[in-house]
């Protein structure tokens, strides 16, 4: 029997305990492999069109391959890679007893889950999105620290885009254990995408389409000019409350599940 | 600070309309106790009762006086070693058991520390900076006991630890079990080996079919295993004839059935006598035997004869809170200071 008994810990050493290990596996797995490939061709596509093209205004192609690439592509891919299998992977492999068993609780379980799915996520589109600057402007100095500003103010929408994309993701995962992945897909790719290029205020159920708006980008998609115009800081909200929901509904799936975690 | 204990009272779970216990109450004090049953039993549930991961359908489980269902209060105290050969392979040994030891509330330093000699007290200092994907089935179960103990918990809670490990591995693992039980934990070790079990404790727990259907000595198990009445089954040419000479020979038989044209089969409480005479017959009445086997002398018999003993007896889980045990009489006047009703 112990001497002493070790305190409870408290929620943010919980969650940095959980943060640890969780990133430190994610630096380790093929995922971070396949999410660099996606990143480095879509920084060398755009990279190789800037230069071998020519194009006569490399800020319209900079906005462009981050209005394709990264909120089209790279901030559904890589929340879904870091976060959907955040809880149902450690399910599937029999290894959430460990995590669960702690006294960390499961809410630290969950958000530590969560910031390290979501942390490596937005770095890695960070950095992506900071060389396609930079190497768009090489050869124009001035204009790099010009148009930083923007490309900045992309990487803050991208990085709420990443926090409300790692909380869906978590979520699926958590409440369906044994679809997690199609589940995240089919929101991500219905809900997000398709209804996020719809006509009139059906696209206002999209956060990519919000985002986007952050982000200072044409709304594109059919129809746009029948979408209503919202303010800036209404769309951050709307983002940031999507973003709580779906994470406080995954923390509560976590703290009450038995079934599919006992199974375990 | 409540002392270290196990507490079930009239517990059930069910999943959907599968009842993997039922009514099972039980006490545990410090000390080894040994969880027999066979594979399907409900033993892995009522662990994970214990462990916190599940909460009971009826009844209440307390762990040092708390319910443990998600409860970090409890879990500071609890360790479980996983029956699942399930493991973080990309992480070194170290890193995996510093982790737990972190997510137990350990600070960097100690938790690494704490995990190193976790690791070095079951045998893994030579391979605990070695991936775990490498490791033996002997070695990734030395690493899941490892996490189990590294916070020094009042409650350890073992499933099937020994499964798939060679004889030095067993060896370090029930040195390690027993030293920690004589610290003063309460250490639940379940399997379904009986001889697992005797190498750590005389104190067992029987549960088959989602009951707890005895609990006792050791060797009163083994005694039971003897008394229960055996099936023989013989498969040779002339199965009738040598029903009739075995008949003759052993009066311990008390039914012969005939389950196929080519066998026989005897329910004896003397099983020996029928393997002696069955085998005289083979040399002396020129039978060809092709095949002898004994379907029930194991334990799953010895359960399933227990489960339809204690179904006719008027003890309940309630009942066996009070110490009244079920299926083992000798238990109700052989009850130690350590042991309590089951």
């Amino acid at each position: 029997m112990s001497e002493k008994i070790l305190p409870v810990p408290d929620l943010a050493t919980s969650v940095a305990a959980v943060f640890r290990l969780n990133f430190k596996r994610m630096l380790r797995e093929q995922k971070l492999r396949f999410a660099l490939v996606a990143l480095v061709l879509v920084v060398g596509a755009t990279l190789t069109a800037r230069y071998v093209v020519d194009p006569e205004d490399p800020q319209l192609l900079v906005r462009d391959a981050i209005r394709t690439g990264f909120f089209g592509l790279l901030a559904y891919l890589l929340p879904f890679l870091f976060n959907s299998g955040a809880i149902a992977e450690e399910v599937e492999t029999r290894t959430l007893p460990y995590l669960l068993l702690r006294p960390t609780g499961r809410l630290g379980l969950t958000l530590g889950k969560y910031l390290s799915g979501a942390t490596l996520a937005f770095a890695l589109l960070a950095v992506g999105v900071l060389l396609l600057h930079a190497g768009a402007y090489v050869t124009e100095p001035s204009a790099m620290i010009e148009n930083i500003d923007e490309t900045l103010r992309m990487i803050g929408a991208l990085a709420l885009l990443t926090l409300c994309y790692s909380a869906i993701c978590l979520f699926w995962g958590a409440l369906i254990t044994e679809a997690s992945g199609l589940m995240s897909t089919l929101h991500l790719g219905a809900v997000e995408f398709a209804l996020g290029m719809m006509p009139f205020a059906i696209r206002f159920v999209s956060m990519n389409y919000w985002a986007t708006q952050i982000a200072g980008l044409p709304k594109g998609g059919f129809l746009e000019d029948t979408v209503p115009d919202v303010e800036t800081w209404i769309a951050v909200v709307i983002v940031s409350v999507v973003t709580l929901v779906f994470l406080g509904g995954a923390s509560l799936v976590v703290r009450t599940s038995q079934f599919g975690f006992g199974k375990a | 600070m409540s002392a270290p204990s196990i507490k079930a009272v009239r517990v059930s779970k069910w999943y959907g309309k599968v009842t993997a216990l039922q009514d099972v109450s039980l006490q545990c004090t410090p000390g080894v106790w040994g969880l027999l049953g066979p594979n399907g039993s409900g033993k892995t549930t009522f662990m994970r009762l214990v462990a916190g991961l599940l909460a009971p359908s009826v009844g209440q489980v307390k762990v040092c006086d708390q319910a443990p269902f998600a409860n970090p209060d409890v879990l500071r105290r609890v360790g479980l070693c996983p029956e699942a050969d399930a493991l973080y392979d990309d992480l070194s040994g170290l890193e995996f058991v510093t982790a737990m030891a972190e997510l137990s509330g350990l600070p960097g330093k100690e938790a690494r520390d704490r995990a190193a000699k976790a690791l070095t007290d079951f045998g893994l200092e030579k391979a605990m900076d070695r991936a775990m994907g490498g490791y033996s089935r002997g070695m990734r179960q030395r690493a899941k006991l490892a996490q189990t103990v590294v916070h020094d918990p009042d409650v350890i809670l073992l499933d099937e630890p020994l499964t798939g490990t060679d004889p030095t591995s067993r060896h370090v693992i029930l040195e390690q079990i027993q030293r920690r039980a004589d610290a003063g934990a309460v250490v639940l070790f379940s399997t379904h080996v009986l001889h697992e079990v005797e190498a750590l404790t005389e104190q067992v727990l029987l549960i088959a079919r989602g009951q707890l259907v005895a609990q006792g000595n050791v060797h009163e198990i083994r005694d039971l295993l003897s008394e229960h009445p055996h099936h023989v089954r013989v498969e040779c040419d002339k199965p009738r004839e040598l029903a009739a000479r075995v008949l003759a020979a052993t009066p311990g038989v008390s039914t012969v059935t005939f389950p196929s044209p080519s066998e026989v089969e005897f329910l004896s409480h003397d099983p020996d006598d029928v393997y002696t005479t069955v085998a005289k017959q083979a040399i002396d009445g020129g039978f060809e035997i092709k095949a002898l086997t004994s379907p029930d002398a194991t334990l799953e018999a010895l359960f399933h004869y227990l489960v339809e003993r204690s179904a006719g007896m008027a003890g309940t889980g309630a009942d066996a809170a009070q110490g009244k045990a079920r299926g083992v009489p000798k238990s109700e006047t052989k009850k130690s200071g350590k042991e309590a009703g089951a």
